[in-house]
C-alpha cells in the first residue's frame, strides 16, 4: 500500500509548474464561453463529424444565450440522427415549454417516455415535465395523473410531492393533498413540505392544526413576516379578528422593512400583498400583485392574490 | 532518442515530453489496492461525520475510530453503511471475475452510475462524535487493516453552532482538468496552509470538478486523485456545475455527482431540510453555508429551490451567511451575465432573495477567472450597471480603503460581495470588466477564506502561492448603508492583441500505452479499399512491420519512408494493444507528431483527425499541409474513446495524409497515452 504518492504528486507539481513558468504565458482569450463553444461546434459539424451528441451539446449552448429557434433545430437534427436520445428529447421538450409551444412540448415528452428507459426516476422525471406542461395548459386531472404516475416510481423528490400538492389545491383535494404532502415529508423529510402541508391545512380550514405547527416555526423563525401572515390567517379562520389582524399588520410593517421598493424581491412582495388581502385592503395587495408579476415573482401565488384582491 | 530530437524542435516538444516522462514515473497515482477510490470525507455536523471509499468487487466494510491514533476503540455498526454498486446494464458485458457479483442482494443493491463495473461504495455514518474534536479512523475489511496507521486519516467535528473562533476555509472552482493548473492551485494553497501554520476546517467546491461532462472516471482521476490528500481529512461542500450536469441531474437526483457526494438532505448540519441534495445548508461555528444548484432546476421565485432557499434564510440566526453554486449572477470572464440566460435568472430571481435575507458573501465559478466585487446590494438589472447598486466602492482592503463595513448580526441590503473563483485550473478567458467588480485577475488560483468573530478576511492565492487579492468583510455596530450613485469604475478592459493560446496537454495522472519507437504495422502501396482496414480484426499479415516515428524528408526517422516519396500520399499504419478494463478509461490521446495531416480510429471509429477537411484514404479532401506556425507534435484527445475501447485486444489505425504528391516530407509519429 503506498499512501506516499502525495510525496511524489507534489514533486511532479513543481517539476511542472518549473516547466509551466519557463515556456508558457496564460492565455488571456476567452476559451469557453457559449459562443465560442458555438463556434467549435459548428466547426465540427460543417466538417461533416457531428453526431447527435455535437447537436445536443451546440443547442445547449444556444438554449444558453437564449437563440431558442436554433437550439429546437439543432435538437431536432439530433433526434433524426438518435430517435432514442432521451437527453435530447427532454432538452427539445424543455425548449419548446420555454418559447411556449407546449403542445409541441408535450407531444415530445409522450414521445420520449415510448424511449426504452433504465431508471425508473428518469421515467417518473418525465412524466413530471409533462405533468408541468399539462398544469400551465389548465389540464389539471391529466397532470395530477402524471404527478402521482412519477411518485409511483421515484418517491425520494420533494418537488415531485409540491407539484402534485398544487394539482390538487387547484382541484380543491384538500384531504388527498394533505395526506400526500405528510406522505412526502415522511420520504423527503423537506422543510417546504412542511411548510406546504401547513397551507393546504389553511386551504383546507384546518386552522387548528396549522396553528399548532406554524406556533414553534414562528418561535424559531430569525425573519417572521411570512410565518405571521399563515399565523394571522390562521388565527382569522379561528374567529380571533383582532389577533390575526395584529398579526398581518405586524407581518406588512416587517416586510416593509425588509423590502427594498426600488429592487423588491417578488417572494416578498406576495407575502405583504397576501397581508393586505387578509386585511382587506386590495389596492395595496393589487399594486403589490403587479409589482411582483413585473419581477418575476410565482405566477400562480400571484394568481391567487390577484383573484383574492379583485372586486 | 527520438524524444530528445522531439525537444529539440520548440519549447512545446520539450514540455509535452517532459509531462510524459513524468507521467511514466508518477504512474502509480491510481489509489493503492484494494481501493479503486481513496477514502474521503462527506459531509460533516458537531456530531457526524461520513466516511466514503471504494474498492473494486465487494469488502466486509468496517471503520475504526478513536481520539488516539493508536487506539481506534470505537467502530460504525452495519446499519450505518451504505453500500452501492456497479453491475452494470442488461446490455453490458461483464468481465469474467464480475459475473460471480450479479447476485439477487447485490442487485438490490443502490446503483452507481457509470462507474467501472464492479465497483463497490461504501459510505459510512460515525456518529454520536464530540464537536470540535479530532478523530482518526481506519477503513476495514473484516479485520484487515486498509488504510496505514498515519495521522492524515483523521477527522476534526465542527464546533458547537454559533461558536465565535477561527474559521478558515477555501473555495475553488472549474478545477477538474487533471491537468498541470489544477495541480499547482491545489499545490500552492497546501504550501499557504504549512507556511502560515493554519490548517483548513473544511473546503468548497463551485462546480466543474470532472471535466469534460462529469463522468464517473472523470471525477476520479480530476477530482478524487487530484484531491486525495485534502479529500481524506478536510470535508469538501460541492455544488453541481454544468459540466456535471452533462451526466448528473439535479431534477432527479442521480448520476456520478450524486453518487461521488453525500450532502445533508435532512438537515443533519444545521439550516432546514432540502429533502434533495442538489440543494442543501449547513452551520459552521457562527457561519450559515447555503449551496444551490444553478445548473438545472428552475431559478423562478416560487419554485421549489428558491422557495427553500427564502425558508432557509427565514430561519439562519448564524453571524455570517455565506451562499454558493456555479453560474455567476455578476461576470465578464469566460462567460458573460449580460448575454447568458443561466447567469441573468441566477440575478433576477435568486439575488433578491440572497439580499433581502442578509447575506454576506456570494462565491461561484464556472467563469475562468478570479472576478470580485465591491460592497453591492440590488444590481438585477441587465446589463449591470454600477450606479446606485455600490455601497462601498472602496477596495475592501485594510491596508487599503478599509475593510468594508456591515452591521453586527444579519440585515437585509447591506451589501453582498460577489466572488467569481473560476480559475482553479481550466483555461482562462476574459471578455470584459463588469463595472460592480473592484478586482479581477487573469491568473489560476483559488480562494483562501479566514472568519473570526466579527471579521471576514478573503484572499485569492494564484498558482505560485502569491496573494493577489484580499478584501475583509467587519460586522460591527450599526451601519446606514448609503447607495453611491457615482461610484468607482474599474478601467475599461482591451482585449490584448498578441494572446498566446495554450497548447492542450495530456494529463499529469497518465502512462503511455503505445510508446515512442513501439512496432507497428504499416501499408502505403497498394493502399487499403474501404474501412476494413481500422477494424481489429482486420488481417494486416500482408502489411510491412517497423518502429514509429515514420516519414522521409526533414528529420530522422526509424522507419524511413523513402520510397514514398513522389509516389504515395497516404499512409496507414495499425498497432493493437490492450485494456485491461475499459471503463476505467478517463482519456484517452495521442502525443502526435504528423506531417501533412492524419486520421485516427479506435476499433474502426474515427477519434481524431487534423489537417484533413473531409472524408478519407483516396477521398480524403482539403488535406492542409501543415505550416510552420504549428510545428512539432501536439496533444489530441481521442473522441469518444471510452466508448469504442474494448476490454483485452484493441487496435489503433492511423492514416497520414500528405497534401501532395509533390510534398518535400511526410511524418508520423505517435504516442498513445492513457488517462485512467
Amino acid at each position: 500500500m503506498n499512501f506516499a504518492i502525495s510525496a511524489v504528486r507534489i514533486l511532479r507539481g513543481a517539476l511542472a509548474c518549473l516547466l509551466v513558468g519557463t515556456f508558457w504565458v496564460p492565455a488571456a482569450e476567452a476559451h469557453e464561453g457559449p459562443e465560442h463553444e458555438i463556434e467549435e461546434l459548428t466547426a465540427l459539424i460543417d466538417a461533416g463529424r457531428g453526431d447527435f451528441e455535437t447537436f445536443i451539446e451546440r443547442a445547449i449552448e444556444y438554449r444558453v444565450l437564449g437563440r431558442f429557434p436554433e437550439a429546437m433545430r439543432d435538437l431536432e437534427h439530433s433526434i433524426r440522427l438518435n430517435p432514442g436520445s432521451l437527453h435530447a428529447l427532454r432538452e427539445l421538450a424543455r425548449v419548446q415549454f420555454i418559447v411556449g409551444r407546449t403542445n409541441a412540448a408535450i407531444d415530445t415528452v409522450s414521445r420520449a417516455l415510448q424511449v426504452k428507459i433504465e431508471e425508473p426516476v428518469d421515467r417518473g422525471g418525465l412524466l413530471v415535465q409533462r405533468a408541468e406542461m399539462l398544469r400551465a395548459q389548465g389540464q389539471y386531472r391529466r397532470a395530477l395523473t402524471d404527478g402521482d404516475d412519477a411518485l409511483g416510481f421515484h418517491s425520494g423528490n420533494p418537488e415531485w410531492y409540491l407539484l402534485r400538492s398544487d394539482l390538487q389545491r387547484r382541484l380543491k383535494m384538500n384531504r388527498k393533498r394533505i395526506a400526500g404532502l405528510e406522505e412526502g415529508l415522511k420520504q423527503t423529510g423537506a422543510g417546504i413540505l412542511a411548510i406546504e402541508r401547513i397551507e393546504a391545512q389553511l386551504d383546507a380550514g384546518q386552522y387548528r392544526a396549522a396553528l399548532k405547527a406554524i406556533e414553534p416555526e414562528l418561535e424559531s423563525a430569525r425573519l417572521r413576516g411570512g410565518w405571521l401572515v399563515r399565523r394571522g390567517r390562521a388565527r382569522l379562520g379561528l374567529g380571533d379578528k383582532a389577533g390575526g389582524a395584529e398579526d398581518l399588520r405586524t407581518s406588512v410593517a416587517g416586510i416593509e422593512a425588509r423590502l427594498d421598493r426600488g429592487r423588491p424581491d417578488a417572494s416578498l412582495l406576495l407575502d405583504q400583498a397576501m397581508a393586505w388581502v387578509l386585511l382587506g385592503d386590495r389596492p395595496a395587495a393589487l399594486r403589490n400583485y403587479e409589482l411582483a408579476r413585473d419581477k418575476g415573482g410565482d405566477p400562480e401565488l400571484a394568481e391567487r392574490i390577484r383573484e383574492l384582491a379583485s372586486p | 532518442m527520438l524524444l530528445g530530437s522531439l525537444a529539440s524542435r520548440s519549447p512545446v516538444v520539450s514540455f509535452g515530453i517532459a509531462f510524459i516522462l513524468l507521467g511514466e514515473v508518477c504512474r502509480a497515482i491510481n489509489p493503492p489496492e484494494p481501493f479503486t477510490r481513496a477514502p474521503y470525507l462527506q459531509f460533516s455536523s458537531p456530531h457526524l461525520m461520513h466516511v466514503v471509499w471504494r474498492t473494486a468487487g465487494p469488502i466486509r466494510p468496517n471503520v475504526r475510530f478513536g481520539k488516539d491514533l493508536r487506539q481506534l476503540d470505537q467502530q460504525v455498526r452495519a446499519m450505518d453503511i451504505v453500500v452501492r454498486a456497479a453491475l452494470g446494464t442488461h446490455d453490458q458485458k461483464l468481465l469474467a471475475r464480475w459475473a460471480p457479483l450479479v447476485t439477487k442482494a447485490n442487485l438490490a443493491l443502490p446503483k452507481l452510475h457509470s462507474a467501472p463495473l464492479g465497483t463497490f461504495q461504501y459510505e459510512v455514518r460515525l456518529k454520536d462524535l464530540e464537536p470540535s474534536t479530532t478523530y482518526y479512523y481506519a477503513v476495514y475489511d473484516g479485520d484487515r487493516r486498509l488504510t496505514p496507521e498515519h495521522a492524515s486519516f483523521q477527522c476534526v467535528t465542527h464546533p458547537p453552532v454559533g461558536a465565535v473562533q477561527p474559521v478558515r476555509f477555501w473555495a475553488l472552482g472549474d478545477g477538474g482538468t487533471g491537468r498541470e493548473p489544477q495541480s499547482a492551485v491545489h499545490q500552492a494553497m497546501l504550501q499557504t496552509l504549512e507556511r502560515e501554520q493554519h490548517p483548513l476546517d473544511f473546503w468548497i467546491h463551485v462546480g466543474d470538478m470532472a471535466y469534460g461532462i462529469g463522468r464517473d472516471m472523470e471525477f476520479q482521476s480530476r477530482f478524487f486523485e487530484s484531491y486525495d490528500v485534502t479529500l481524506r481529512h478536510k470535508v469538501c461542500w460541492p455544488t453541481m456545475g454544468n459540466h456535471e450536469g452533462h451526466t448528473s441531474s439535479g431534477r432527479t437526483g442521480i448520476g456520478p455527482y450524486y453518487d461521488a457526494y453525500v450532502v445533508p438532505t435532512r438537515g443533519e448540519s444545521g439550516g432546514l431540510a432540502s429533502g434533495t441534495e442538489a440543494y442543501y445548508s449547513f452551520d459552521y461555528a457562527n457561519i450559515h453555508f447555503i449551496c444551490l444548484d444553478s445548473h438545472d432546476l428552475d431559478r423562478r421565485p416560487g419554485e421549489p429551490m428558491a422557495r427553500w432557499l427564502k425558508a432557509d434564510l427565514e430561519k439562519a440566526r448564524a453571524d455570517w451567511l455565506i451562499a454558493f453554486w456555479h453560474h455567476p449572477p455578476y461576470t465578464k470572464g469566460s462567460h458573460d451575465s449580460d448575454k447568458e440566460r443561466d447567469l441573468i435568472e441566477m440575478r433576477q430571481h435568486i439575488m433578491p432573495i440572497i439580499e433581502q435575507g442578509g447575506v454576506d458573501i456570494v462565491l461561484t465559478g464556472h467563469s475562468h477567472t478570479y472576478e470580485r466585487s465591491m460592497l453591492m446590494d440590488g444590481a438585477y438589472a441587465t446589463n449591470t450597471v454600477a450606479e446606485n447598486v455600490i455601497l462601498d466602492d472602496g477596495d475592501g482592503n485594510p491596508s487599503g480603503d478599509g475593510a468594508y463595513r456591515k452591521s453586527a448580526g444579519i440585515h437585509p441590503h447591506e451589501g453582498t460581495v460577489q466572488v467569481v473563483t473560476g480559475n482553479a485550473g481550466a483555461n482562462l478567458g476574459r471578455v470584459g470588466t463588469l463595472p460592480v467588480m473592484r478586482e479581477v485577475v487573469l491568473e489560476h488560483g483559488s480562494v483562501l477564506i479566514d472568519v473570526h468573530g466579527d471579521t471576514l478576511v478573503a484572499r485569492m492565492i494564484n498558482r505560485e502561492g502569491v496573494e493577489r487579492d484580499l478584501f475583509s468583510v467587519v460586522k460591527r455596530g450599526q451601519v446606514a448603508p448609503v447607495r453611491l450613485a457615482l461610484p468607482w469604475q474599474p478601467p475599461t478592459w482591451v482585449k490584448p492583441t498578441n494572446t498566446v493560446s495554450i497548447p492542450a496537454m495530456p494529463a499529469l495522472d497518465h502512462r503511455v500505452l503505445i510508446p515512442e519507437g513501439a512496432a507497428w504495422r504499416y501499408v502505403f502501396d497498394p493502399i487499403p479499399r474501404g474501412m476494413a482496414w481500422t477494424y481489429a480484426d482486420y488481417d494486416d499479415d500482408g502489411w510491412h512491420s517497423g518502429e514509429s516515428g515514420f516519414g522521409y524528408g526533414a528529420g530522422v526517422y526509424k522507419t524511413g519512408l523513402e520510397s514514398m516519396r513522389g509516389k504515395h500520399g497516404i499512409l496507414y499504419v495499425r498497432k493493437a494493444f490492450d485494456i485491461e478494463q475499459a471503463d476505467r478509461i478517463t482519456e484517452m490521446g495521442l502525443w502526435i507528431d504528423y506531417d501533412d495531416g492524419f486520421i485516427a480510429y479506435l476499433n474502426g471509429r474515427e477519434v481524431a483527425r487534423a489537417g484533413v477537411g473531409r472524408s478519407s484514404g483516396r477521398n480524403a479532401q482539403k488535406v492542409s499541409a501543415r505550416g510552420e506556425k504549428e510545428p512539432g507534435p501536439r496533444y489530441v484527445v481521442l473522441k469518444d474513446a471510452h466508448k469504442h475501447a474494448k476490454d483485452g485486444a484493441n487496435v489503433l489505425a492511423i492514416e497520414v495524409q500528405n497534401a501532395s504528391l509533390e510534398s518535400s516530407d511526410l511524418r508520423l509519429n505517435p504516442v498513445l497515452i492513457l488517462e485512467d
